[in-house]
């Protein structure tokens, strides 16, 4: 028994994080926005990041993505500087589905969610059966093969996210970033995204995702991630643990100016009784005294 | 607009068999009457090395010096702008850009009335090419570092910069113009020359704007999927593994050298870059394997048959080509001003 613990703890430790951030500091002209961020992410965990809003969730998203680029600290995928690797491999590594999502030029949907093979192809080469099975696949786990012919600029906010998750997966990437995917959607689509996430998740995948919806992310991810200024008012990674742990009375009131009864409850999506997490009710804003 | 494969292939088909019948007819007319026969025999002698007593002096001169080196040039400088229109708006996703909104044309431009102004245009046909390449070039360098900040450009701050560099330009062009008035002779060639024409063209002309618009042709040939993704956003082209900055970097040099090419050939032709991609678009849809060669081909139907126009109906009243396309094009852009939402960002 203890030695299986030991054996656990030891292969935890010699693992080697999927993605990490490592002293990230990023500010945009004076501004700064993240200050020595340090993140160890896993396959197959369910990362939420969390904060108010204007906090840098999106910021954080984008320096992992290698869209902006910090200027101190770095970002490594399997132990690798993001620097160092051409924007293909990275690509074939990571995928990004967008927070504001304009496709506002006449794609198919087809042929959108082909440009996540894009990395694996040369500037002439054309679809190989495989790709295209790929592709028939990823539109096939995000539900809509049935708009493959269908013009992107014509669907509705939650169609045009499902098409950009299917692209990503398309990609067949190891780690998805996504930033906000269940904002715009109503909520038997959030439980749709989300239910899909998590499914990618138990094939081992890696999945960061900024969210607002607090109960939501309790009910979802293995992780959670809270973005917010510390002692010194700098924003940084305040609280990183299990749902129960970040999302504690203290960090509610410090962090989200909230207060809320919690209280446990079961992960419905996990097979397992044991899993266990915590739901947020009765939730009231704290009155500010003036 | 068409969905299928072959449609999109056989209209491209369609756009190249208008191109060489316009080529054939820009060589058959003019303001001189040459027999249709003469005509094949001077070709056949130019192109086959035969020899034919009966050819006229003159004639020859007339098809050999004027007439193809202008069908050239239309070719060349028309599918080189609607190829930069093509591009820019691609890269800003914005379907009312173009070279000139970065301010390049008029880059371009200043460079060339430079020339013109201190006599180095007299001393040698490369004069002005040279100067326009330089202006073109300072242009984007300044506008693009404007608006670049960390390594990230942004598109609004980019063509704003571009506005205002252009106006500069503008301003700038028109200086030299007015000190100029006293010097009748050279006023009179900036005034020509800016307003855009193929008149006096040569051979000097064709060599200076032919390679660059076919180096420049096939390098965009390797941007087709970038160009496809950045349609879609810097986001989603940098996920599926696209450097959206050595991309954008190289794009928008690629497009300096083909726009400095063609406006030191032509002068300020407008609205060719404009419209003809963006009718292209609507037809073909937004993929740049259809679009790429489709604008080639359809600026240089533009601009020949812009050239044909005006010398068929305005035969002796010299009208600058630059006129005419404005004249057809500036409609059009406010139809689409007028039927589109500008999506600037």
């Amino acid at each position: 028994m203890t030695d299986s613990i030991i054996n656990e703890n030891n292969l935890k430790a010699n693992h080697q994080p999927l993605l990490s951030a490592k002293s990230l500091s990023f500010s945009y002209g004076k501004t700064e926005q993240l200050v020595n961020t340090n993140i160890q992410a896993y396959a197959g965990e369910f990362i939420g990041l969390i904060g108010g809003n204007g906090v840098g969730k999106s910021t954080l998203l984008q320096l992992l993505l290698g869209l902006l680029t910090p200027q101190q600290g770095e970002v490594l995928i399997e132990g690798v500087s993001l620097n160092k690797l051409k924007r293909r491999d990275i690509a074939k590594q990571m995928a990004f589905v967008p927070q504001f999502i304009e496709l506002p030029f006449s794609f198919s949907v087809e042929e959108v969610v082909s440009m996540g093979r894009n990395p694996y192809l040369g500037a002439f080469q054309l679809a190989s059966k495989a790709d295209t099975d790929i592709v028939k696949q990823a539109m096939h786990t995000t539900d809509i093969t049935h708009l493959a012919k269908r013009k992107v600029n014509q669907l509705s906010g939650g169609e045009k996210q499902r098409v950009i998750i299917a692209r990503s997966l398309a990609q067949q990437p190891k780690v998805i970033l996504l930033d906000e995917p269940i904002a715009s959607l109503d909520i038997s689509h959030q439980f749709e995204t989300l239910d899909l996430i998590q499914s990618l998740t138990q094939q081992n995948k890696l999945a960061i995702t900024a969210i607002h919806d607090l109960n939501l992310a309790a009910q979802y991810c293995t992780r959670l991630i809270l973005l917010s200024k510390n002692e010194a008012g700098k924003v940084t990674v305040v609280a990183d643990g299990k749902p129960q742990a970040v999302l504690t009375a203290e960090n509610l009131q410090k962090h989200f100016n909230i207060k809320a009864d919690i209280v446990n409850t079961q992960k419905s999506n996990y097979a397992e009784a044991s899993t266990t997490t915590i739901q947020l009710t009765n939730i009231r804003p704290i009155k500010k005294r003036t | 607009m068409f969905n299928n494969p072959t449609h999109k292939i056989l209209i491209i088909g369609l756009l190249a068999i208008l191109f060489i019948t316009l080529s054939g007819l820009a060589v058959l007319q003019g303001p001189v009457d040459i027999p249709f026969n003469t005509i094949l025999t001077i070709l056949s002698e130019a192109i086959l090395g035969t020899h034919h007593d009966t050819i006229i002096a003159w004639q020859q001169s007339i098809i050999i010096d004027v007439r193809l080196p202008r069908v050239l040039i239309a070719m060349f400088a028309g599918a080189s702008l609607a190829l930069c229109g093509l591009i820019t708006q691609s890269m800003f996703r914005n379907p009312l850009a173009s070279p000139s909104i970065l301010g390049v044309s008029s880059g371009a431009s200043l460079g060339a009335v430079i020339a013109i102004y201190c006599g180095a245009s007299l001393l040698s046909a490369w004069s002005i090419p040279l100067f326009a390449f330089i202006g073109a070039g300072i242009t984007l360098s300044i506008v693009y570092r404007i608006a670049t900040n960390q390594g990230q450009s942004n598109i609004a701050t980019l063509l704003l910069s571009g506005v205002a560099i252009s106006a500069l330009n503008v301003a700038a062009t028109s200086l030299l113009l007015a000190l100029s008035l006293n010097n009748w002779d050279v006023a009179r060639m900036i005034i020509y020359w800016t307003m855009g024409g193929l008149d006096g063209r040569t051979w000097d002309h064709v060599f200076i704007i032919l390679p660059i618009i076919c180096s420049g042709f096939i390098c965009l040939l390797f941007y087709s999927k970038p160009l496809d993704l950045l349609l879609l956003g810097e986001q989603h082209a940098l996920s599926v593994g696209v450097d959206v900055k050595k991309t954008r970097r190289n794009l928008l040099i690629i497009s300096t050298a083909m726009v400095g090419a063609s406006v030191s050939v032509v002068g300020g032709i407008g609205f060719i870059g404009l419209v003809v991609p963006h009718i292209l678009r609507l037809i073909l849809g937004p993929s740049h394997r259809y679009l790429l060669p489709a604008s080639l081909l359809g600026g240089a139907i533009a601009l020949m048959s812009a050239d044909l126009f005006t010398s068929v109906f305005f035969k002796n009243s010299e009208i600058p080509l630059g006129v005419i396309t404005a004249a057809l094009g500036a409609p059009f852009f406010l139809f689409l001003l007028i039927k589109q939402r500008v999506v600037i960002n």
